[in-house]
């Protein structure tokens, strides 16, 4: 199996297998620039963001393939534990699977912000955002 | 778009223009200026999905169709989008419709409840404040007016109750339905908002505009021709023009005001159906 290696804006090194760094479409159009010779910089990518998109990927590529024992209860448990995270770490998440073009993802996220907007009040959602940025500052 | 809100603008307008319903989209008008500017702007989603310029017809039960003044011609597709809440109480009906807008009546937790829908938009229903101490059979669409905002931001509704008429004004994301005039005595009379400050009252005694903001009741015409209508009729409101309908349980005709002091022209049109 061909590795892929990334490298996250800390300069943290991730070995990950071909197959998984080529569902991130940005990755994808890197190696056909540049070869897999060397490691792939992602500079606006943190480690522990760069860890966790690998981990989504990697749970949806064992779902997806034949045999997989995951059912779609499973699947929807995954996913809303994994955005089930603070505003900072959820916007990182969102900014990280846009800048890497993992489509999947970014919608993922993008539905846990709208959600988040559909259920609170406009003064609570004014609040959130707020916070959150102040947190990220 | 929002300094405070942490994504990018690209990012913020997928999420505001493609994720989120109707009703999310106007509550979120009040989140911040920018936001609020967004989503009011020429060409947003909010504004794509709201306009319309038909009124509506009840054909029966939860069965619309679609009247459109300016051709005379009725739309009966039967596609239309329902809100999700009609589907638990078999009672409900349409009675109103306004911009575009359909208000719902429905029964809930033994409460009457209202729902607005913009029918040719999928989820775009936005729940009003319960009518709490308001009987049911007051609501219905002989005597029950409602004025929407294009978006769906706020409304005006008033209802004729044995000889009184009550008005209320409501903004999505308040609770309570806000009284807007006395209760002012009237008999037998017929309501309808052409915007936000004018509400048409048509009766034995004359066509009165009342304005809510100041409390003020004028007499502005006569309406010779009323006991043509004797039987019942409704009026609704078209971009300012009025528009009454006759026999309400029976065949109906249109005819169309177009000047607030007196009757100019009738239309023919007739049907079974209710406009609303």
């Amino acid at each position: 199996m061909v590795k892929v290696t990334l490298k996250s804006a800390e300069g943290d090194v991730f070995e990950v297998d071909e197959e998984l760094a080529l569902e991130s479409l940005m990755v994808k159009n890197m190696i056909e620039d540049v070869g897999l010779d060397s490691a792939i910089s992602l500079p606006n990518v943190s480690s522990t963001i760069l860890a966790k998109v690998i981990e989504y990927i990697k749970f949806h590529m064992d779902a997806q393939k034949d045999g997989s024992k995951k059912t779609s209860e499973e699947i929807k448990a995954f996913d809303d534990d994994f955005v089930n995270v603070g505003i900072p770490t959820l916007f990182e998440m969102v900014l990280a699977s846009n800048y890497l073009n993992v489509k999947s993802l970014l919608s993922l996220t993008c539905n846990t912000v709208a959600n988040m907007i559909k259920t609170k009040p406009p003064a609570e959602v004014k609040e959130m955002f707020t916070s959150a940025k102040q947190a990220k500052a | 778009m929002p300094a405070h809100a942490g994504l990018p603008d690209a990012l913020w307008f997928y999420i505001l223009s493609k994720l989120l319903d109707v009703e999310s989209l106007v509550r979120a008008c009040l989140v911040c200026k920018e936001w609020n500017t967004f989503i009011r702007g020429d060409g947003s989603q909010i504004k794509q999905r709201c306009n319309s310029p038909l009124l509506f017809l009840h054909v029966e039960w939860r069965r619309l169709a679609c009247f459109n003044p300016k051709s005379g011609k009725i739309y009966n597709p039967n596609t239309f989008f329902l809100p999700p809440e009609l589907s638990f109480s078999p009672s409900s009906i349409p009675v109103a419709s306004s911009n575009g807008w359909v208000l719902w009546r429905y029964i809930e937790e033994e409460m009457v409840s209202l729902v607005i829908n913009n029918p040719l938009v999928p989820s775009s229903s936005v729940k009003l404040p319960h009518c709490r101490g308001i009987d049911r059979f007051w609501i219905e669409p002989e005597n029950f007016a409602m004025l929407a905002a294009k978006d769906g931001s706020s409304f005006c509704l008033s209802f004729v109750n044995v000889d009184k008429i009550y008005a209320y004004a409501s903004a999505v994301g308040q609770n309570e339905w806000k009284k807007v005039n006395k209760n002012l005595r009237w008999r037998r009379h017929r309501i309808a908002w052409t915007d936000f400050e004018h509400c048409h009252i048509l009766g034995q005694n004359g066509h009165w505009v009342y304005k809510p903001q100041t409390g003020e009741c004028v007499l502005v015409g006569k309406v010779e021709s009323l006991e043509v209508y004797a039987n019942g009729f409704g009026l609704v409101s078209l971009r300012g023009e009025l528009i009454t309908m006759r026999s309400v349980r029976k065949s109906m005709r249109l005819s169309l005001v177009k000047s607030v002091d007196g009757f100019v022209k009738e239309e023919g049109q007739k049907h079974r159906w209710c406009l609303i």
